[in-house]
Formats: structure tokens, sequence, C-alpha cells
């Protein structure tokens, strides 16, 4: 047992803190007021996080990555969502999630090519899961997927593609339409973003998320080769609970970020802003709230670290352990965020204000990743199989 | 570098703790709550267990366990389905005194009290908490004035664990109210000594097998040699005890809700309405989830407190406030959903979660409310910034 990181590790993690208010941060600020190409600024933006480590992070240095555990991988994501919940989460799609899905599944032509430049940052993945008919469900997934002369032709519409508009390259989730074995209907697929047949469109901008590239992504008898099945056949309802699982981990450091960001500001704010003669801090009705957050941040993080250790030594109830900490750090960061923008006041109460932001993306973190309902839903599921 | 294992010498022992607790202790508990009774016959067992003396060194007839397994026995505990009060019992006895005897005394002491408070032959108990101070400890009036070999303490105590069955306590005084808490000194009495007597026993809404009461102390005469540490080192000693209260005492809540949690989920299996087990409601996975997810998260800030303190990290103020703060305000939400789910035959005494909702009541108010909690973690935070 150990509940700090190394010296080493927490090196490494200060480091990456100066790194992204120095490097990140503008470029994300840019990306969020609409200057210049947003592609670019994104492309910038993951280079640099490539360059920094952060996306290979916990990949075997083989392929291009750091070698690091999970729980590092856990630290530099909140560090990057408390300087930019978008830069955050366009890199944990990309390079990370997507990252992972490939080096566990994809057993096709060129993998150390592909890894190497979501890795560097030289490419961009989006994820192409949720339909506009369906997300927390799956199990009437309405994009298919057909055999073709030894390859695969996709056809179907998939919606808030986060990335999707500058993405390199898809990961899609589809169903087969005659599967090799009953019940084993969903697959997933890389299908490169330059394909005949494949078209995005930029959807509106995600609630909290200024400045993220979301789109939704039309295939058209899309065809792509053999070797594109994730895993190969039968395979896909695996891919997906990996694929649920990046998502929530994604969120829960996306929502301990947003709670240390909003409570560092909420706390700042308490020590100078004078009321009836006295600092804001002097009023339990305000410290008090702040020991709230601070006690949920705590909480939060310990709940992500459990969950990404047990995932990493492959602890059979790591899905349950995930599903926990993403369904408490996403409901805290919205109630964190709420209390620091009441503690902000008239300050934090704009339109674009950055506590104003963090609240509605800490909400949006309540329905990404599964919903909260959902999550609730697995974890009951598990504790009633277990008497 | 991060990492949640247990050895499989710690799982094991955690193992033992819940069987022998299911088969000894938990048949024992629904009429030790009903009766309001200490129950002896569990208290003998856990002595002859080693469950009493778990962190003194061997010589003192201890099981030289460090804070890790204390917290795992506490769970444990909770767990095999043992009386609330039983524990808290267990921790005043075991941490509040003997730990605090352990720590604060001089090798004469140890070796006078530690092995019959490992035994369980002497119940140990702690007075710090005073009718008119409680969260604000350090304005004490229990004076201590020394005569001669003498102290003579005068004052009263309030809602003492253990107070009417103790036969050694840990009870601070102050040799000078001006000095505040730098006035608070620590002495070690035993129940025959003269001008000392305790109140009548109170009835508690919960955690019912623990015995509580008012000690009075009426010129009562401590020997010098009794005195625990030096003058005016008393506070220091109480913040160092009140730490197990906030941490490793917490964790037959983990234990109790784990129990609960199994218990909830049998009977939502169980129960039919409109032709469907409860359980396929999506309102009652809703509370079992809840009730889930808080016994991961209160586990791991128990584990965490624990932890430091095995590093040597004496105090830990701020890891201790958020385990004890979550354990009591969390944990009445949670015992409440488990109420709910349980519907009518939750408020009647028959199923043991409508003691876990009464017993779990204390945690937002025993070893420090809520309110000094969150008084705690913000100046904690103000003194990091």
């Amino acid at each position: 047992m150990d509940y700090e990181l190394s010296e080493k590790e927490k090196e490494r993690k200060k480091n990456f803190q100066e790194f992204c208010k120095k490097e990140i941060v503008p470029l994300a600020e840019g990306l969020a007021a609409g200057q210049g190409n947003a592609s670019e600024l994104l492309r910038t933006l993951l280079k640099k996080l490539g360059e920094a480590g952060h996306l290979g992070l916990s990949l075997p240095v083989e392929i291009g990555g750091q070698g690091e555990g999970l729980v590092l991988q856990m630290a530099f994501g909140e560090v990057l969502a408390k300087e930019s919940p978008v830069a955050h989460l366009a890199a944990w799609t990309s390079g990370i999630h997507c990252g992972h899905l490939l080096y566990r599944f994809w057993t096709g032509q060129g993998k150390k090519e592909i890894l190497g430049g979501l890795l560097s940052g030289r490419k961009i993945a989006a994820l192409a899961r949720t339909e506009p008919t369906g997300g927390t469900s799956l199990q009437g997934m309405t994009t298919k997927v057909v055999e073709n002369q030894g390859g695969w032709r996709v056809s179907g519409r998939k919606a808030f593609c986060v990335n999707g508009p500058v993405a390199d390259l898809f990961v899609v989730f589809g169903a087969l339409e005659s599967p090799k074995e009953p019940g084993s209907q969903v697959c997933a697929l890389l299908v490169p973003a330059a394909r005949e047949g494949l078209a995005v469109e930029v959807e509106e901008e995600a609630a909290g998320y200024r400045g993220l590239p979301v789109g939704s992504v039309l295939f058209r008898e899309t065809a792509v080769e053999a070797g594109s099945l994730l895993g190969g056949a039968g395979l896909g309802a695996e891919v997906l609970q990996e694929s649920w699982q990046w998502d929530a981990l994604g969120a829960t450091v996306g929502s301990i970020g947003l709670i240390e960001a909003s409570l560092q500001a909420a706390f700042g704010y308490s020590q100078e802003r004078q009321s009836g003669g006295k600092p804001l801090g002097a009023y339990q009705e305000v410290t008090f709230k702040l020991a709230e957050a601070r006690a949920m941040l705590d909480t939060a993080r310990l709940l992500g670290q459990k969950a990404a250790w047990m995932k990493q030594i492959q602890d059979p109830e790591a899905d349950t352990l995930i599903s926990c900490a993403k369904l408490y750090a996403s409901e805290a960061a919205t109630k964190c965020t709420g209390y620091a923008l009441q503690i902000l006041g008239g300050k934090g109460a704009r339109r674009g204000c950055p506590a104003s932001e963090w609240l509605l993306a800490a909400k949006s973190n309540e329905i990404a990743g599964g919903t909260s309902e959902a999550h609730r839903i697995k974890i009951a599921k598990r504790v009633l199989e277990s008497v | 570098m991060v990492e949640f294992s247990l050895t499989p010498e710690q799982v094991a022992f955690q193992e033992a703790v819940l069987k022998f607790c299911r088969k000894e202790i938990a048949p024992l508990a629904e009429e030790a709550d009903r009766e309001g009774k200490f129950c002896w016959e569990a208290w003998r067992k856990m002595g002859e267990f080693g469950l009493l003396g778990l962190p003194f060194p061997a010589e003192y007839g201890g099981g030289d366990a460090d804070v890790l397994t204390a917290v795992l026995a506490g769970e444990a505990m909770g767990r095999g389905g043992a009386e609330g009060g039983l524990l808290l019992s267990w921790g005043a006895h075991t941490y509040l005194c003997g730990d605090t005897i352990y720590k604060n005394g001089n090798e004469e002491q140890k070796k006078k009290y530690l092995p019959k408070i490992a035994s369980g032959e002497w119940v140990g108990a702690m007075g710090l908490t005073e009718p008119d101070a409680g969260s604000d400890a350090a304005s004490i009036r229990t004076t201590a004035t020394r005569k001669g070999d003498v102290y003579v303490l005068n004052g009263t105590k309030m809602f003492i664990t253990n107070g009417p069955i103790a036969d050694v306590l840990c009870v601070y005084a102050t040799v000078n109210r001006e000095l505040k808490h730098m006035g608070i000194t620590g002495f070690i009495v035993e129940k025959g000594f003269p001008g000392f007597s305790v109140g009548k026993k109170l009835n508690k809404m919960g955690v019912r097998a623990s015995t509580t009461s008012e000690l009075i102390f009426e010129d009562c005469v401590v020997p010098k040699e009794n005195l625990l540490g030096e003058e005016g080192k008393g506070f220091l000693a109480a913040l160092g005890t009140l730490e197990w209260d906030r941490s490793a005492l917490l964790a037959p809540t983990v234990g109790g809700f784990e129990y609960i949690l199994e218990q909830c989920a049998r009977y939502a299996k169980e129960r039919k309405q409109f032709g469907k087990p409860i359980a396929e409601f999506q309102a009652i996975q809703h509370k079992l989830a809840d009730i889930k997810v808080f016994i991961e998260a209160l586990r791991l800030l128990i584990y965490r407190v624990a932890w430091y303190k095995d590093q040597g990290r004496p105090l830990n103020h701020l890891e201790a406030a958020i385990a004890k703060l979550m354990a009591g305000d969390w944990g009445m939400l949670c015992a409440s959903e488990a109420v709910q789910i349980h519907g009518g035959y939750g408020y009647i005494h028959e199923y043991p979660v409508e003691r876990l909702f009464r017993d779990t009541k204390l945690g937002s108010i025993g070893g420090g409310t809520s309110e000094i909690q969150k008084t705690i973690i913000s100046k904690m935070m103000r003194m990091s910034d």
C-alpha cells in the first residue's frame, strides 16, 4: 500500500503543470476565443502535449510511450484538465483513449506508425460511438458494418464526436450485419478520415468546452480493409467495454481538474473579497463550502487512483470501481463548481467567465462517458450479483 | 508509487476477524442493542481473540499491530455484524485509553495498565468532553491542583463512553485555566480513587451496547505517579488520541455499511411488488449504487489516514477530518437510503438496518462534530496556502 506518488512522479507532475500553464493555456485560450484556424491550433496543442509525454505516458516505450503507470496518467490528466478542460478532452480522446484501444486491439498493418502518430500528437483520433438515436444503450446501434470483398463497408451516422472535425482517424463502433456468433454484433473499426464516403459536419459547441471541435460523422458505404476490425471478429464487446472505461476515466480526471480549478479560484477570492468589514473567508457559510469541496476533491482523487490502479493490475472489480469513480467525481464536480460560483458571486456568474464554464463542463461530465444513471445501474447490478 | 494492495497476511487476518465476528459476536448484537446493555460475553471473546490490545507490543500483552491492521479489524467486525456500540467500546478502550497510555505513559504505567487492558480484564475510557466543553475542548473546566504527592481533581465529564464500567480512565484537566490549552494535563484515574464517581447511565439513541455516563470528580485524589506525560502536555496527547476517533475508529462504519448493503441487496431481490422483485426498479438500484460508492470512498479515506500514521506522520488533521466528515454526513444519507430500501420493515427493530440508522447519527457528532471537521479542514487549507 502506498498513498503517495514517488518523488520522481511528483517532480514530473509539477513540471507538467508548469508546462501546461506556459505552453497549453495560451493555445486553449486561442481556441476558446475562436482565434485563427481551430484545426491548426489543436494540432499545435496536441503536438506539444505529445512532446511533453502526456499522450503516451502509460503506453510502452517500444511503441513511443513512456511506460508509466495509469495512476500517473490520471495525475497528468488532472493537471491538464485543471488548466484547460478543452485540451484535456481533446488529448484524452485522441492519445489516451484511442491510443490505448489501438494498442490493445489493433492487429492490422502499421501499428507502430499509427500509434507513433497519435502519441506524438502529429495525428488526431476521434471516437465515433454515440449515435443521434442512442448513446447510453448501444444495443440498437444503427451503424451497420457489412463484409465487402474481403474488407468492410460502414454505413450510418455518429454524433457528438470529440475532435471529429479535425480528426485524421476515427475509431468507429457499429453492428455487424451478419455476426459469426449470435450476440456478437458490436464491432469497432479504424477508419481514416480521408476515406471516400465519410463526411464530418461541425456541431454546436459542447456546453463548458468552448473551442473544442465536435462533429457528427456520416458514413456512406465507407470501405475499409479487413484488418481494420479492432481485435478481429467477435471481440467487439470487449473493445466497447474498454472504450467505456477510458471514457469514464477521462471524465473522472476531467472532473477532478474542475474541482481543483474552481476550489482554487473560490479560495483565493475568499481571502481577498471583503464583506461586512471582514474577508469572505471569515464566514462559515463560505469556509464550510470550501471545506466540503476540499473533502470531495480528495475523495474523487482517491477513487480515481484506485480505479486506475485496479485497471492496471487487471482486477476483476476494476470496472465497478471505474464506475464509482466516474459517478462520484462528476457529481462532486457539479456541486463544487456550483459552490465556487456562489462564492465568486457576481464575479463568477457571467457568460464566458471561467467559473460559469466550469459549472457547465462539470455538468457535461455527468452525461458524457456514461451518464450518472447508467453508472448507477451498472454498480447496482454488481452489488446484486455479489449476494 | 500509489498502490492499494494488502499483504496476504493482512488479508488473512481480516478474514479471520470476519469469521470470528460472524460466529461469536454478531448473534449477540440484537439483544445488546435492545436492552442497551454492555455485552460482557462478546467482550471476553474479543479479549481472547486479541482484539482489545491490538496496538501494544507483545511485552504488554498486545498484538503489536500497526494502524492499518486496527483498521482492518474494525472493518471486519463491522462487516461481521457486530453491534455498533460494542465497537465504540472497543475503540474507546483500546485506542482512546490504551493507546494513549502506550504513547504518553511512562514504563511503570504501561506495565501496570496495558496488560489488563489488552486482556479485557480492565475496561478503559477517556474523559475529555464536559457539559460545557465539547467541540471547544480547550475550554475545559475540570481542574487539577497539585498538593504534595497528589493532584486533586474537581469537575464533571460528560458523554463518556465506557464510563459506567471503566476501571481505568485517561482524564484531562487543567492545571491553570488562564493558560487555556497549554494548561491541559492528562491523568490516569482508576475507578477506586477517592472522590471519583460515575453518574447514571445515559439512555442513547444508538450504539446502545456501549454504556455512557457522566464522570464526577469531587476532590478526587490522584497520585502524582498517575500524571500522564507532563503538565500542560495533555492537549497534544488528546489531539493525537482524537485522530484515532477520526480515522481508524471509523473503520467499523465501512464494515457496518458493507454488512447493511448485503442485507439491502438480499432484501431487494426477495421483496416483490407489482409482480417483480424491487431490485428490478431503477430507483432501488440507484440507492444500492450510492451506498456502494460511499463504502468504496470511505474505505480509501480511512486507509489513507492509517497509512500516513504507519509512515510515522504523527498528526494528520486534514486527512482525518475529511474521513470523519464523510463518515458522518454522507453516511447518514446512505443510512437513510438503506432504511428506505427496506420500506416499513426498515422502520422496525427487527431489521439491523434500523439499528445502523440510529448508530450512524453518532458519526456526525461524536469525536468532533461535522462542523468542527469543516472548521479543521478550512484551517488546514489556509495553513497550506
